[in-house]
């Protein structure tokens, strides 16, 4: 007899979590991976997802989609041309993904970083102040995440190895 | 001592898992998984009250165990529900 914490394969839960969201209920989920740093952090952070119409979505949201056959990403709208958009993590420094608005599968509402219970809203001022000024330090990312990452490195958060760049 | 209010039995994946799931909002970040026996448990005192007595004789009842291990497994049970925080 045992209960455990369960881990499930990606692809799987976020079918879960698309039927919830299709149920009209919100969606919270774990973020996993570095690519929404410097707000989020992996397995730290949760992310409250809400059902979105694929016409609705739009540039700036963070939103969970599928871009490429089960496989997703929590990214951030770069750019929208008709139902195409591009998504790039915050994190990231390079690399983007294409995607239809279809393929949209719900939309970030609130973060909850760090244990909090409560969340900061993407609606509200921290989360727009935070994306003004990380999408306007665009040129300078790569030196602000070496520099985030070596910093986490001395403090004993993140190890000497690579993190994967999802 | 009682299942708190909010938690769901579901199958996800073929799994038997605890989630807390309220009108509104699906909670994926915590998700307890349950083997056959522990399910069986929890649906059967979902809705009231119980002690790892009352688990031990379900568990006697369903499956062929002598009563002593029975009330061992219950206690473990109840203790790891307790530390995934889904009793009250």
């Amino acid at each position: 007899m045992y209960t455990r914490v369960l881990e499930v394969p990606n692809h799987l839960l976020i079918a879960e979590v698309k039927r919830a969201l299709q149920q009209g209920h919100t969606a919270t989920l774990r973020v996993k991976g570095y690519s929404m740093r410097l707000f989020l952090e992996s397995n730290r952070d949760k992310v409250l997802l809400a059902p979105i119409v694929p016409e609705a979505v739009k540039v700036r949201d963070v939103v969970l989609a599928e871009v490429s056959p089960e496989h997703y990403v929590l990214h951030r709208v770069i750019s929208r041309r008709d139902n195409r958009l591009v998504l790039m993590g915050d994190g990231n420094i390079k690399g983007t993904e294409t995607c239809r608005d279809t393929d949209v599968v719900g939309i970030a509402t609130a973060f909850y970083r760090k244990g909090r219970s409560k969340p900061d809203r993407t609606d509200g001022l921290k989360w727009r102040i935070y994306s003004q000024v990380w999408l306007a330090l665009k040129p300078f990312r790569r030196i602000i995440l070496g520099v985030y990452r070596r910093v986490r490195i001395l403090l004993g958060k993140d190890s000497l190895q690579h993190p994967a760049q999802t | 001592m009682r299942i708190k209010k909010g938690f769901e039995l579901r199958d996800i994946c073929g799994e038997k898992v605890v989630i807390a799931s309220g009108i509104e909002n699906v909670d994926f970040s915590q998700m307890i998984a349950l083997n056959e026996s522990a399910a069986y448990l929890w649906q059967a005192v979902e809705n009231e009250t119980f002690d790892a007595q009352k688990l031990a004789d379900l568990l006697c009842k369903e499956y062929e165990v002598d009563s002593e291990t029975a009330l061992a497994d219950a206690e473990k049970m109840v203790k790891s529900w307790q530390e995934c925080g889904v009793l009250e």
